[in-house]
């Protein structure tokens, strides 16, 4: 045997042919035509235009997701800062609360957004701010009584050192009208009151040139109108107890502001699992090849992972997309028997016997036609690689620690490999890859999928999700023929999901 | 065969005289190896074509330190090769398949063949066996760089070797066979 490879390697390795009866400036002249052409850039005009489809999609996915949770904060809330800063006593307080419209809502949906939750110290200043009026800057005050028809009263601003203001109180006084106009936003409740005609004079009455007093009076009617104990209480607060009080009050009613809920929550999630993939071949007529095709591509199974993105919102609907890959396989199993003649030289054609001793006296050789059968069974794994990216809507529940629903909708698929065996258009086997009339796959097609899912949510933040999925493609007529082809894929994955 | 460094270099700079010059002297080693490989001959010109357009526009990743040149061009036109064949139509394949079951009409002794007729005795190999002996017998290429061109994995390398000196082998034996039943038949 080592003689033999031997004399197989002195032969043919380094082997030069010559170019005699070669046609060597052809050959040339085709290479250098090639050479001179530029090299496409990029991956071309097909990977530009599935680059450009993915960014749109996912373009679509997130800006879809932001828009419409923008859309939902504006129309159901409504933002009241209250910030105050005690100068006096060097201490910060900020408090913003998001409170809904009563008319807009009737559960009200409020978000609060404490930076510095500081309720006692924020109590006491507002009673200190209300109650130690020496410290009002401006007061101007101009008495009906002593200055008849052109006195004016007029507390024109009221601005105490803890800005900005929690209450802000603008009195106009004249003869006969007095306006008052309170904004008061600490409480949730907006209240816009006109003060009556009685008010009004109470106010002008009061208004003596005792400045401090009056103004403390007038302080706590105007209040007294929006939160008349609260308002009284803290005009009159002098004892610590009673400002400790309060602050515990105010405190409370911090607590008991609801804290909001999210509106939308988007959702990550990894998934891997495996598919079953069925190649179906019909016609609209009656064909035998269609049923042939049917019978010798089989189901198999193949596997699938990626990563999905999702943004579920408050009434349950969701919108999913990401970026997977499957791995497909079918089985290509098909028996075929060749009956054909042949011709087999130096056959033995005829021997003659000796009767007696039966020694071969003659025999006669020559070439004869034969008949030849031959069986030949071909099992082959088809593979096919796929990368989709789905844009999937849906229906997404909760139910305690358990959520569920159902998604659809369409997937781009792009097929960037297909190697295998088939039956190509004249029902020959053939070998077949992604270049080839005979694949079956076109290398990009729109599917269609339904996809229900089961999850658990360990906690808030992690869930595991089981999703089978069931996705058609539709595809070209296979190799020239009437034979319509599709794909039918079954999965069933497993996923972790991350919640933010 | 000697390729100067100096001509590669020219080549790399896109000079098209050196590069003809360089097709030239490649030319018959590489036409070889096509007919070698090839099942469908008729196909030469193309993968020739293929495989000149690859050494060319692939000619600064050739590393000198790893291997000669000349080498070099004929693992890229074997994998050429290898390609076409994968390629090709099976119809071909079935026949060739067909003929593997006949007992091969050939002479005992090898040197008394034309290489013509070798090469053809040869191919009648199954195509993955003749892919295995080839590289290894022939080319010299070692199981794991086999197991790297054919993407398979160096034990079933080896198998297919063994397999192509069986089936070589048999092949022989069977003729030699046959002439002694032609002269004693039962």
């Amino acid at each position: 045997m080592k003689h033999l490879e031997d004399e197989y390697n002195k032969r043919f390795n380094m082997q030069e042919l010559s170019n005699d009866d070669f046609d060597v400036d052809g050959l040339w002249d085709a290479v250098e035509k090639e050479l001179d052409e530029p090299a496409p850039k990029g991956g071309g005009f097909f990977w530009s235009k599935k680059m450009f489809l993915s960014g749109l999609l996912f373009f679509f996915i997130f800006g879809g997701g932001i828009w419409f949770g923008i859309k939902y904060s504006e129309n159901s809330s409504k933002t009241v800062a209250i910030n105050t800063q005690n100068k006096t006593e060097n201490t910060s307080i900020k408090t913003s609360i998001n409170q809904e419209e009563k008319t807009q809502s009737k559960a009200a949906t409020e978000k609060t957004k404490i930076e510095s939750t500081e309720a006692e110290t924020e109590a006491e200043t507002e009673a200190e701010t209300e109650a130690e009026t020496e410290e009002i800057k401006t007061t101007k005050i101009k008495t009906a009584e002593t200055t008849t028809k052109e006195a004016e009263l007029q507390i024109t601003e009221a601005t105490t050192k803890a800005e900005p203001q929690i209450t802000e109180t603008t009195t106009k006084s004249e003869p006969q009208i007095t306006e008052t106009t309170t904004k008061s936003e600490p409480q949730i409740t907006e209240t816009t009151t006109k003060a009556e005609p009685q008010t009004a004079e109470t106010t002008t009455k009061e208004a003596e040139p005792q400045t401090a007093e009056t103004t403390t009076k007038e302080k706590a009617q105007t209040i007294a109108k929006i939160e008349p104990k609260e308002a009284t209480t803290i005009a009159k607060t002098k004892t610590p107890k009673q400002k400790k009080e309060l602050a515990n009050k105010a405190a409370n009613a911090l607590k008991n502001i609801q804290l909001p809920q999210k509106n939308i929550k988007w959702e990550i999630e990894l998934f891997g699992g495996s598919n079953r993939t069925n190649l179906d071949f019909n016609s609209t007529e009656p064909d035998d090849f269609a049923l042939l095709k049917e019978d010798t591509e089989k189901e198999y199974w193949g596997t699938s992972y990626g990563i999905h993105i999702g943004v579920v919102g408050e009434k349950h609907w969701t919108i999913k997309s990401g970026f997977e890959v499957h791995q497909l396989w079918t089985k290509f199993d098909y028996t075929q028997i060749t009956n054909a003649p042949k011709l087999k030289e130096n056959a033995l054609l005829k021997v003659w016997v000796d009767e007696t001793s039966q020694d071969t006296l003659k025999t006669e050789y020559g070439d004869k036609v034969v008949n030849t059968v031959t069986t030949r069974e071909v099992i082959h794994f088809n593979q096919y690689q796929q990368f989709s990216v789905p844009l999937l809507v849906g229906v997404h529940k909760d139910f305690g620690k358990f959520n569920s629903g159902i998604t659809a909708g369409p997937v781009f698929n792009f097929i960037t490999k297909q190697i295998g065996k088939s039956l190509d258009g004249q029902a020959e086997i053939a070998l077949f890859d992604e270049s080839n009339t005979a694949a079956p796959l076109k290398s990009f097609n729109i599917a269609l999928r339904v996809a229900p899912f089961v999850g658990y949510n360990f906690t808030d933040k992690l869930s595991v999700n089981l999703h089978p999925q069931w996705t058609w493609q539709a595809h070209n007529n296979y190799d020239n023929t009437t034979i319509k082809t599709s794909l039918h894929q079954l999965n069933l994955n497993v996923g972790v999901g991350w919640i933010f | 065969m000697d390729i100067s460094q100096q001509l590669i270099n020219e080549c790399k700079s896109n000079n098209r005289l050196s590069q003809k010059a360089l097709y030239l002297q490649l030319l018959p080693y590489l036409r070889a190896v096509c007919v070698r490989y090839l099942y469908n001959t008729n196909l030469v010109k193309d993968v020739l074509q293929e495989a000149f357009i690859l050494i060319f526009k692939n000619l600064n990743k050739y590393d000198s330190n790893k291997g000669a040149f000349h080498k070099w061009a004929v693992t890229i036109t074997i994998n050429a090769t290898l390609n076409y064949n994968r390629r090709m139509s099976l119809r071909n394949q079935d026949q060739f398949e067909i003929d593997l079951h006949d007992i091969p009409q050939i002479p005992v002794v090898l040197q008394n063949l034309s290489i013509e007729a070798s090469l053809h005795l040869l191919k009648k190999m199954p195509s993955d066996y003749f892919e295995v002996f080839n590289l290894f017998i022939i080319d010299g290429y070692d199981h794991k760089e086999i197991s790297e061109m054919l993407d398979i994995n160096v034990e079933l390398s080896r198998k297919r070797l063994s397999r192509a000196r069986v089936w070589l082998k048999e092949a022989f034996a069977q003729q030699s066979e046959k002439n002694i039943d032609i002269k004693k038949p039962s």
